[in-house]
């Protein structure tokens, strides 16, 4: 570790640049830098490396800021019916009676006790975000494969008529620190409107909403921030399409979807 | 009872904390993992975890160290495994990538050349030659040079002694300036001749970087 002075070791150095030191310890250093040629060389070259490395640093996509925020302010709606589980939140007449209801009807698993609207909120949230596609494609089978070598389970690219949505491609996501995919559509009937649909392996969930029964799926129907989300399962796989059209358009699109 | 004023409260605070701090993390989430999306996967990932548990982090000591300790700590529970899965697939692509860098031209050339050869360098050589670092170096090597984290500040976020920190620099910073010395003799900004006499200066423990590579 000789760097040629004898005084000084260069670690010492280094620490005096990093601004380790007190005022008097580098008040001590410069007085020995003054006279010692080969020190004030390393100093010199330790502060041109590191303003080096301040130029590499990158900044956050402008766009990052608000799925971050987006993604905060869904936690904390889940958080708040979270409370929910915890039995000083509740009055304690109402829970006694209450409880024992809901136990009958489901117990833990009933929607209020889980954090049902984090999916439907994250979905919307990252839908909104419109993030860059991963694999762009326009041929389902080609997606499917791309996605099926990326995730540990199987997933259908739902295949819609012609006059459907049109496949842009997919991206990967991740939702509950799930791996998670998305396929992005746009609607060339709606002026090119973008579609998402979210696919999450997601055994536990209690999809949200309203029940409806569409071309033999159980579909579950939400509305949330302007956006219409149907959800189903496919395998035990969630599927969840997010787009701002009204509640007709959406199960007819959900009819239509052929998962091959 | 439940307030809803209170958890919007907390939200704000948090994000008034916090925000400030994701430019840093997103650069340092993007050299950890070599990829925007795992670094925006990451750093979201740090973000939630942080705000389910601000109610530990205490008001008034340091924000942004807290916010690293558990950018790291997620990083390597979570996404080592995947990251290093997924450079052996896609480590090919990854060299095409696109990442925004905040580019800057290399300041002007001082008088001694050899002396401020780090004043010419391209930021995506040094992007390259922190991405080139085991992982053990290059933690305290983006937290020190990128974030300027203090040594004490490091030991706290890595929970490590402070000796091992100046060490783990030390050696960092020497086999990253070994590997910036490669890339600016390849582009031209340094000549060979120049580069035997500075590559004295940048010796290397190799068995010990050898070892760490091989834990990593």
């Amino acid at each position: 570790m000789t760097h040629g002075c004898r005084k000084i070791e260069e670690t010492f150095l280094h620490a005096y640049v990093d601004g380790e030191f007190s005022p008097e310890e580098n008040a001590e250093v410069k007085a020995h830098l003054d006279e010692c040629a080969i020190c004030a060389q390393v100093v010199r070259l330790h502060r041109s490396y590191k303003a080096a490395m301040l130029r590499a640093n990158a900044a956050a996509p402008h766009v990052f800021y608000g799925g971050v925020r987006e993604r905060i302010a869904a936690e904390s709606h889940g958080r708040w019916a979270r409370a929910f589980q915890r039995p000083s939140a509740v009055a304690v007449a109402a829970a006694c009676v209450g409880a024992a209801a809901w136990f009958l009807a489901g117990g833990l698993s009933h929607p209020l006790f889980t954090a049902r609207h984090s999916l439907v909120d994250d979905g919307i949230a990252i839908h909104k975000l419109a993030l860059p596609l991963d694999f762009p494609a326009t041929d389902p089978r080609s997606a499917q494969q791309w996605l099926e070598s990326k995730l540990d389970y199987g997933v259908r690219v739902p295949r819609f008529a012609q006059q459907g949505p049109r496949l842009q491609g997919v991206r990967l996501s991740s939702v509950h620190e799930r791996r998670a995919a998305l396929v992005t559509y746009s609607l060339p009937q709606s002026d090119g409107r973008r579609v998402s649909l979210l696919i999450v392996d997601d055994p536990e969930q209690q999809l949200a909403g309203d029940a409806h029964r569409v071309a033999d799926r159980e579909v579950w129907l939400s509305r949330a921030k302007g956006f219409n989300v149907a959800s189903w399962r496919n395998n035990e796989i969630v599927y969840s399409l997010i787009t701002d059209l009204d509640e007709q358009d959406v199960l007819a699109l959900v009819q239509s979807a052929e998962m091959r | 009872m439940l307030d809803f004023k209170h958890t919007e409260r907390t939200r704000r605070e948090f994000e008034s904390l916090s925000l400030d701090h994701l430019d840093a993390l997103y650069s340092a989430g993007l050299r950890l993992t070599k990829n925007e999306r795992d670094a925006e996967d990451l750093v979201q990932d740090t973000f939630l975890r942080a705000f389910r548990f601000f109610d530990k982090f205490e008001r008034g000591t340091n924000m942004k160290a807290w916010l690293f300790k558990i950018l790291t700590n997620t990083f390597i529970n979570k996404y080592r495994r995947r990251v290093k899965e997924r450079t052996v697939v896609e480590g090919a692509a990854r060299e095409a990538g696109n990442e925004r860098f905040v580019t800057r031209e290399p300041t002007e050339s001082s008088a001694d050349p050899e002396q401020y050869f780090f004043d010419k360098l391209l930021s995506d050589d040094v992007i390259r030659s922190i991405d080139q670092l085991p992982i053990d170096f290059r933690l305290v090597v983006i937290l020190a040079d990128l974030q300027e984290f203090s040594y004490k500040e490091i030991a706290e976020i890595l929970d490590c002694p402070v000796g091992t920190v100046m060490s783990r620099l030390y050696r960092g910073r020497k086999l990253l300036q070994k590997n910036l010395l490669g890339y600016a003799v390849e582009s031209g900004v340094v000549h060979g001749k120049q580069a035997m006499e500075m590559s004295v200066e940048v010796e290397v423990e190799e068995a010990e970087v050898l070892e760490l590579k091989r834990r990593a």
